[in-house]
């Protein structure tokens, strides 16, 4: 009995060994360990034995049991982890395929840069304002200290439209009707678009514009200087040369140009700069006492600094484009490198 | 403005300097110079040769074969100039020269004879034109062969273009620059020292001047000189006005041209002998008058233009361009010498309204000199003597109804400081004051200074005197500083969060920013098809529009789009899901209202990625941007109902409700414009109120459920003309409290329901807010709803 019980035992491990799949297995394990087992069915014959023997052959019985279901379960494992190797195997995927990220539209490079304009100025305590894009003659020119005839009207070409109005030639004006309206003390931009009868590579009739101001009692030129280099600075990267050079608008005295060194030659002169090494970015100047009498503001009292800048020039500049028309073109495949 | 470096060195020593250096110091003084180069570029194979022998060409007896000496060699010239002779010296263009008038210098074969070099006349130095000129130029006889030709032509110079800011008309003369770089650099300014005999009649017996309107022409001078010869100018008098872009044409016309350049104040010569009654009327023109001006135009003179007329007729157009009855000319021999001072304003509006710009109006537009104007006139005189010779009248004609006062003003320098924000040394203000010519005096803290009359326009109040200062001393001298006053408490309202948000959500629903012109052509309206009482078949019209392809401002966005569209098409681009966001403008009443719009257009493929195949964008996914845009901005509820846009396909037009008031329009553009802007495709868009969706949205916390729901499918077949609004309204109006949630789940036509009916299938969720629902309690309330909803609709629910 207890060689036929070692016997069945070498048999079942034997053959154990040899089973490839957890379907063989289940089989395996009902044809030795089931209910009509062939362990069952040996132990059958335990009648046969002296009774004295009966408890030691049923320990070895259970003890053979134990060892072949460890045997199994140990077997199942391997047969488990092996299927799902081959599972995983069947579902490998080419990850070279290109992904299939969701369609993203993007705003245009101009939106991009105004942004980043307004970001700066904001954070020195700006505030966004706007006005019309149609505009009365005395907004656009006349409290701005440009009167009929005066030299300044011929800087910018005007469309007029019926009534005696006309298309606003700068974002000047909402400097004019922010200063209607509040009293200093003043921090604001007003970017938007802005009209010139002027089409060329470098001339579009509509652009934009951000206008600047900033009015108290105690803003000096040094004030200017600084609000627009740290401009320059953030928009242009903390290496970018700052200058100021005198200039002239009617609504501003002193004026000035601010240029940074240029971005294409890095100062070396080329043809972007002109062989100057400088790029002109943009107009500034103290508010010219005559503009603050239209507002009934008291020049005597109040001071501060006004500037315009161009949002396309800027954006030109940061991404190198050459011909300002291909931001009003649209051309999908010009706007897409910019999403 | 153009001028010569060498020019200016007559008035400021400067020749020390690098043209460079001098560029840099005016442009950062706010006089920009924009431009500098060498006026000899390109002629530096240009040499001195002496005529050794001359023979007459083998073949061609109009030619002659020169032998020329250079110094240390010899070269071998066919030329055809006449007056060639033995021993004359010439100036010699050997080859790889590029002459200014654009010939190019080579050795070539002239039937049979080799020509080495090229003799130059001023038509090759772009100094004369054809026929100006009988034969090359001939140099002094003890000029050596084999000289440098740019000292001779007095080319050894350099070029500066500077473009003066309109506040700034004392620039517009070499004078004034040099007014500036003097007191830039600390050194004098040396005034022209100007004399001349006046060996002539007294003025007073053969002219007689009356301004009959002093408060436009508030000064008038003029000069006599006889006996003069006309001809050409010397050389360096040619090549200077070359360089000022001003062409050289008889030497009394080039004077005036000459000391305008010089001295910023433009001058007219008359023929004396065509001044009739030898007056000169300053007036207005009359009535209906006519005035043939140098340019050969006939000119239509309006009442308020200012006219200089002898005693019959009109002479000149004052301050801008002489007639041609009274022009010198080559027989003249005695000339009347005009200077004088015109009111800015009202030579700019004649200019302007007769469409003429001359060196002439430019200055007096903007404001000339009416102290100066003397030494302009004494200078031309001066210059004409010598060069044409004649007598000049004794005395000068000087009607001066309206005398100049200068004005006075007073800088306080504690005040500079303040506004600039730096400390200026007071000695440095008033130095640069005074070499300005504002002769100051300090005063208690203050500059007490004098406006000289050059720059009586621009200088009127003490913030133009800080001005002056500032720039002078420097703005890179000025420190930067962060201002240092209060921030604004009040909030200034704009939509640039309105614009950012709708940009955002649009972006990340797939679309692509584009922005177009704010004009457009009027008949892109009209191809749209507005009936006449639609407010948008209306737009502003622009007075002096670019083309008629900017005509008209935008009533619509579509126009913009729709361009876009077709312009994308033509470069292959033809899947595209577009936006834009902007003004377009309304007429309202007598007013203009300009409504901030948000517009879609998608049309093509849509997916990108390689499973793609076979999306296309469509209706539906345009009306989900608009959802989701309105859903995520305003909250609300979004209707869409059929309509009739005349764009528009008319079995898929919407007009879009938000809450039941109008939002916009969607739909798919009408087959027949889309073949007129040539799309391949089906083209869909929506435009809607973007003001509308201001204000930002509501969001209130809802407690989260807090027992599971139960759904159940409902299908259905329905009549195609039943419409899912319909259908919706009719299951929320039945609506059990216990009902959350209806969504639509899927959607079929075709076999096997049968034509004209299609299947619907809405997923309904039932969940009650204070218990778990059993299977029996949704089952009885949905086959009540079903059944109900059967008999209010022609529906068959499918069970």
């Amino acid at each position: 009995m207890r060689e036929k019980l070692e016997a069945l035992k070498e048999k079942a491990l034997r053959e154990l060994e040899g089973l490839d799949s957890l379907q063989k297995l289940r089989e395996f394990q009902v044809r030795y360990l089931g209910r009509k087992g062939e362990l069952k069915s040996l132990l059958k014959e335990m009648g046969r034995l002296a009774p004295e023997e009966r408890p030691l052959v049923g320990q070895l019985a259970n003890r053979i049991k134990d060892l072949v279901e460890k045997a199994i379960a140990e077997k199942e494992r391997v047969l488990r982890a092996q299927e799902e190797e081959r599972r995983l195997e069947a579902e490998r995927i080419d990850v070279t395929l290109p992904g299939r990220g969701p369609d993203l539209g993007g705003v245009h490079p101009l939106t991009r840069v105004l942004r980043e304009i307004e970001e700066v100025f904001i954070s020195l305590g700006f505030q966004v304002a706007q006005g019309p894009e149609i505009e009365t003659d005395y907004y656009n020119f006349e409290a701005l200290n440009i009167p009929p005839h005066h030299p300044a009207r011929d800087m910018q070409d005007t469309f007029y439209i019926e009534g005696g109005l006309l298309l606003r030639t700068h974002t000047s004006p909402v400097q004019i009707r922010v200063m209607e309206r509040f009293r200093p003390p003043i921090r604001i931009i007003a970017p938007g678009k802005v009209y010139r009868r002027d089409a060329d590579v470098s001339h579009t009739p509509m652009f934009h514009q951000v206008e600047g101001l900033l009015v108290d009692e105690v803003t000096t030129f040094a004030d200017l200087k600084g609000v627009l280099e740290e401009f320059a600075l953030r928009l242009f990267g903390p290496q970018t040369r700052v200058r100021f050079r005198p200039s002239y608008f009617p609504f501003t005295e002193p004026s000035a140009e601010m240029d940074i060194g240029c971005v294409m030659c890095g100062g070396e002169g080329c043809r972007v700069c002109k062989g100057t090494g400088w790029l002109e970015i943009l107009g500034c100047g103290m508010v010219d006492p005559a503009v603050y009498t239209f507002v009934d503001y008291d020049p005597q009292v109040y001071r501060g600094f006004a500037f315009g800048l161009g949002v396309e020039r800027i954006a030109m500049l940061k991404y190198r484009i050459d011909d300002i028309r291909l931001f009003f073109e649209n051309d999908l495949r010009f706007l897409r490198q910019f999403l | 403005m153009l001028f010569t470096l060498n020019w200016l060195d007559e008035f400021v020593d400067c020749r020390d300097l690098s043209p460079q250096e001098i560029a840099h110091s005016l442009t950062m003084a706010g006089l920009e110079v924009e431009g500098v180069s060498y006026l000899g570029e390109g002629l530096e194979r240009v040499v001195t040769g002496r005529i050794l022998a001359l023979r007459e060409h083998p073949q061609e007896r109009r030619w002659k074969v020169c032998r020329l000496s250079l110094g240390n060699q010899e070269v071998q010239v066919v030329s055809g100039a006449p007056y060639l002779e033995e021993g004359l010296n010439v100036l010699v263009a050997l080859p790889g020269t590029r002459l200014p008038n654009g010939t190019v210098v080579e050795t070539v074969e002239l039937k049979g004879v080799e020509s080495q070099a090229n003799l130059v006349s001023e038509i090759e130095l772009d100094l004369a034109q054809e026929g100006e000129v009988e034969t090359v130029i001939f140099l002094e006889e003890d000029v050596e062969p084999g000289q440098k030709a740019i000292p001779l032509l007095h080319m050894d110079d350099f070029l500066l273009e500077t473009s003066p800011t309109p506040n700034r008309p004392d620039c517009l003369g070499v004078l004034g620059v040099a007014r500036e770089l003097a007191v830039l650099l600390d050194r004098p300014l040396k005034m022209p020292q100007v004399s001349f005999p006046q060996e002539g009649p007294p003025v007073d017996e053969v002219v007689e001047v009356e301004i009959r309107d002093p408060d436009l022409c508030p000064r008038y001078c003029a000069r006599y000189v006889e006996g003069i010869k006309t001809g050409p100018s010397p050389l360096a008098m040619k090549v200077r006005l070359k360089a000022a872009g001003i062409r050289a044409i008889s030497n009394v016309v080039d004077v005036t041209n000459y000391v305008l350049v010089e001295l910023g104040h433009p001058l007219h010569a008359f023929d004396y002998d065509d001044l009739r009654g030898h007056r000169i009327v300053v007036r207005r023109a009359r009535e209906g008058e006519v005035l043939v001006t140098l340019d050969g135009n006939v000119r239509e003179l309006e009442p308020d233009m200012l006219l200089i007329a002898d005693a019959e007729r009109g002479v000149a157009l004052a301050g801008i361009m002489g007639g041609a009855n009274s022009e010198v000319r080559r027989r003249s021999e005695r000339i009347l010498i005009e200077s004088a001072f015109f009111q800015p304003t009202s030579i700019r509006r004649t200019a302007k309204r007769l469409g003429i710009s001359t060196e002439a109006s430019k200055r007096f537009e903007r404001g000339a000199d009416i102290e100066g104007l003397v030494l302009a006139l004494d200078r031309t005189t001066q210059l004409i003597l010598e060069v044409a010779g004649g007598k000049a009248a004794r005395g000068m004609v000087d009607a001066y109804p309206q005398p100049y006062h200068p004005r006075k003003l007073t800088l306080s320098l504690e005040g500079l400081d303040n506004f600039l924000g730096t400390s200026v040394p007071h000695q440095e203000a008033e130095r640069i004051l005074m070499g300005l010519g504002f002769a100051p005096r300090r005063k208690m803290g203050q500059l007490e200074v004098t406006v000289p009359s050059y720059r009586a326009f621009d200088v009127t109040r003490e913030i133009d005197l800080v001005e002056e200062v500032a720039r002078v001393y420097g703005y890179h001298r000025i420190p930067s500083t962060m201002p240092s006053g209060p921030l604004p408490r009040e909030r200034v309202e704009s939509q640039r969060s309105l614009v950012m948000e709708a940009q955002a959500l649009l972006s990340g629903l797939g679309l692509v920013e584009t922005i177009n012109y704010s004009f457009i052509a009027s008949s892109s309206l009209e191809t749209l098809g507005f009936p006449r009482e639609d407010p948008r078949a209306h737009p502003v019209a622009i007075v002096n529009p670019l083309s008629e392809e900017m005509a008209v401002m935008r009533t619509t966005l579509l126009p913009g789009l729709l361009a876009t569209a077709q312009a994308n098409e033509k470069v292959q681009v033809k899947d595209m899901a577009l936006f834009e966001v902007g003004h377009v403008f309304l007429k309202e009443g007598e007013g203009i209202r300009e409504e901030l719009c948000g517009a879609l257009l998608a049309m093509g493929k849509r997916g990108t990625a390689w499973d793609d195949r076979g999306k296309e964008y469509d209706f539906f996914f345009v009306k989900g941007v608009v959802e989701e845009l309105v859903k995520r901005m305003k909250g609300g509820e979004v209707t869409l109902e059929p309509w009739s846009e005349p764009y528009l396909h008319p079995g898929r037009a919407a007009r879009i409700l938000l809450d039941g008031s109008p939002l916009g329009h969607m739909g798919e553009i009408h087959p027949r414009l889309a073949r007129r802007y040539r799309l391949s495709g089906r083209c869909y868009v929506a435009e809607f109120s973007l003001e509308t969706l201001a204000g930002g949205r509501a969001m209130v916390f809802e407690p989260l459920p807090r027992f599971p729901g139960t759904t159940r499918d409902l299908s259905m077949i329905a009549p195609r003309s039943l419409s899912h609004a319909r259908i919706l309204a009719a299951m929320k109006e039945l609506a059990p409290d216990l009902l959350w949630e209806i969504r639509l789940i899927d959607l079929y036509t075709g076999p096997p329901i049968e034509e004209g009916k299609r299947s619907l299938t809405y997923s309904l969720l039932y969940r009650a807010h204070d218990r778990t629902l059993t299977d029996e309690e949704v089952e009885g309330v949905h086959l009540r709803l079903v059944d109900e909803l059967e008999k209010r609709l022609p529906i068959k629910v499918r069970r």
